[in-house]
């Protein structure tokens, strides 16, 4: 066990080089002149040059990207070019709202997966099955920005029962979990609609194992059958739809955050793009793209450790 | 003995003449009814994006200012008209020609590259793993991040959109390959055409890539939802068809500010991208378990 973690972390320096690679060059190839970007349309020639120099784009592109490295390793992702703020101070003052979001989503998503593929699978075939199962396929269907505008004309400015957007109050107050219900209802649903299908999928497989028909001629309850026999072994392939699917979350998060003008990193990503600010848009993908090889290294763990069958190779 | 003999040979005449492996995998798909409807609307798409010049009367791009924000079932607009005066039917049926179009594009780059990079890592083992730490570090940016990125790049536009979906694509169509690749070299065909002095070349592409074709039918259907569905989310977030292009993501972002005036002007595009992603997404369930049952796509 000590040992895969151990090889898995090699391996997740290595592919942490790999992403700050891809990050650094794809900017690097991207067109436009960084140095008219910070110096604006009435820099001169000498100007620019200066800025180049300042910033060090005449090196060559493995120095530069070497400084970059080191630069990171201290904290300091370099500034915006928009507005001049630092890439890891913009970064941090939104960051907890697109945690948060993914934190409430995955919530959402695991509470109504697991009771829609378990009701589905314990009524297999029923019309309860049948509703649950079109739900899904719907929700692994449906545009998350589409769910969104819906809910927000349903229950924001038809009902006005929920705030339309933003995440301006804590999460642990009243207002604040009003404001989050809708955004992660919308982030949710496809990956409920996963977890649905998996939940069904594994525990349809499971309940008719031997284990099971032998607890059940020994004469266990059946309400033990389900909740300890069958439900503890259907979900060892859950937790990695799971895990696999609060990375995906973090990456959604772009989209719901534009629904509900939430401001979060995803939202701050796609403005970056827009004015092709590129040490904000490296500072952000490189954050997002780390926290799901993280996630999926923890899931990694967690599965290995609840499945001692699994030997990692 | 002689009449085990008999049986036998009565079997043989009695037994139904042999079935192409197509035939027998479309009258499995055609006993799943869910794929049936998929399959309907998927047919019925294609119709309207190519005849669409034909079942709309209006340019999807005209704006008449006269007739604007007419609700649905309007007098010659049954869909009712946007904030521009544009007829939201014939942006409907021009914009599934823009997705059927971008999904075809994205999905075809995307198994060239994974298709090539699947069948070199899964029969040269030399390549092999360089080629799946290259998969390694694609898997490692949540998909949409990694359209955003190389669209950042490439800058907006559908045409790389497209592009940014078919790199998406490429990993996981790479490692679908590769696991085919790996199975199918170790079959006695192959080793028996290698002792007849064939190429690399020819094993892969005449032997080896047909025989690993049903996972990759599978994942084209099902990543076809995917592209048409990043299409629109793209376009959403003014990262693809920019205005007035009839793109159905493109429509809802513009929509959304009349959200309350002309609610139909957000749901109309959104029920066509679900229904679309819905049919492919059942399609390509019903052919996963047409060819295979027990086969593990993802």
């Amino acid at each position: 066990m000590i040992s895969m973690i151990v090889r898995r972390f090699f391996q997740l320096i290595f592919l942490l080089f790999g992403i700050s690679f891809l990050v650094f060059s794809s900017m690097y190839l991207a067109p436009g002149d960084p140095a008219a970007m910070v110096g604006g349309p009435t820099a001169t020639a000498s100007d620019l040059e200066a800025i180049r120099d300042n910033l060090g784009l005449n090196d060559p592109f493995l120095v530069q990207y070497g400084s970059y490295l080191a630069n990171i390793a201290q904290g300091d992702f370099g500034f915006s070019y928009q507005t001049r703020q630092p890439v890891a101070e913009a970064i941090a003052v939104r960051f907890p709202n697109t945690l948060k979001l993914a934190v409430a989503s995955m919530i959402v998503a695991v509470i109504i997966g697991i009771f829609a593929g378990l009701i589905s699978a314990l009524r297999h075939n029923s019309w309860l099955d049948v509703t649950s199962t079109t739900f899904a396929l719907a929700g692994i269907s449906i545009p998350n920005f589409w769910l969104g505008a819906l809910l927000i004309l349903v229950f924001s400015v038809n009902l006005q029962w929920l705030p339309v957007a933003g995440l301006s109050n804590s999460w642990f107050t009243v207002e604040g979990m009003k404001e989050m219900i809708l955004p992660a209802i919308t982030l949710g649903t496809s990956s409920a609609a996963m977890i649905a299908r998996m939940v069904r999928s594994s525990m349809l497989e499971v309940v008719r194992a031997d284990f099971v028909r032998t607890a059940r001629a020994k004469g266990v309850k059946e309400r033990n059958v389900i909740w300890i026999h069958t439900l503890k072994n259907a979900m060892i392939p859950v937790i990695t739809v799971i895990g696999l699917n609060f990375g995906g979350l973090l990456g959604g998060t772009i989209i719901t955050e534009k629904v509900f003008a939430i401001n979060g990193v995803g939202r701050l990503m796609i403005d970056a793009i827009a004015a092709r600010d590129f040490p904000m848009v490296q500072g952000s993908v490189l954050l997002v793209a780390t926290l799901f090889v993280l996630v999926n290294l923890v899931v990694d763990i967690v599965y290995t450790y609840i499945d001692p069958r699994i030997k990692y190779q | 003995m002689a009449e085990t003999a008999t049986v036998a040979a009565a079997n043989v005449k009695k037994a139904p003449s042999k079935e192409k492996t197509y035939q027998v995998v479309a009258k499995r798909l055609l006993k799943n009814k869910l794929a049936v409807i998929g399959l309907i609307i998927i047919v019925l798409q294609i119709g309207m994006a190519i005849f669409a010049p034909l079942i709309t009367s209006y340019d999807p791009v005209k704006q008449n200012l006269d007739a604007s924000e007419l609700p649905v079932f309007s007098e010659g607009h049954w869909l009712g008209t946007d904030n521009y005066g544009r007829d939201v039917w014939s942006r409907i049926v021009f914009g599934a020609r823009i997705s059927l179009v971008v999904g075809i594009v994205a999905v075809t780059l995307g198994l060239l590259g994974g298709v090539t990079l699947g069948l070199l890592g899964g029969y040269y083992k030399k390549l092999d793993g360089v080629i799946m730490r290259i998969v390694d570090l694609l898997f490692s940016f949540p998909g949409i991040l990694l359209a955003m990125l190389i669209i950042a790049i490439l800058g907006t536009s559908l045409i790389n959109v497209a592009i940014a979906i078919s790199i998406w694509s490429i990993p996981s169509c790479a490692r679908i390959v590769r696991g085919s690749v790996l199975s199918i070299k170790e079959k006695e065909y192959i080793m028996a055409m290698k002792s007849l002095g064939a190429s690399d070349f020819r094993i892969m592409v005449k032997h080896i890539l047909p025989n690993a074709f049903a996972p990759i039918i599978v994942f084209a259907t099902m990543r076809m939802a995917t592209a048409i569905l990043s299409t629109a989310s793209l376009s959403y977030l003014g990262l693809g068809a920019q205005p007035p292009t009839p793109e159905w993501g493109a429509m809802i972002s513009q929509g959304q500010a009349f959200m309350w005036s002309s609610p139909h002007l957000t749901v109309v595009p959104g029920i066509a991208i679900m229904l679309t992603v819905f049919a492919f997404n059942v399609v390509g369930d019903g052919l996963r378990d047409a060819i295979d049952p027990n086969m593990d796509i993802q």
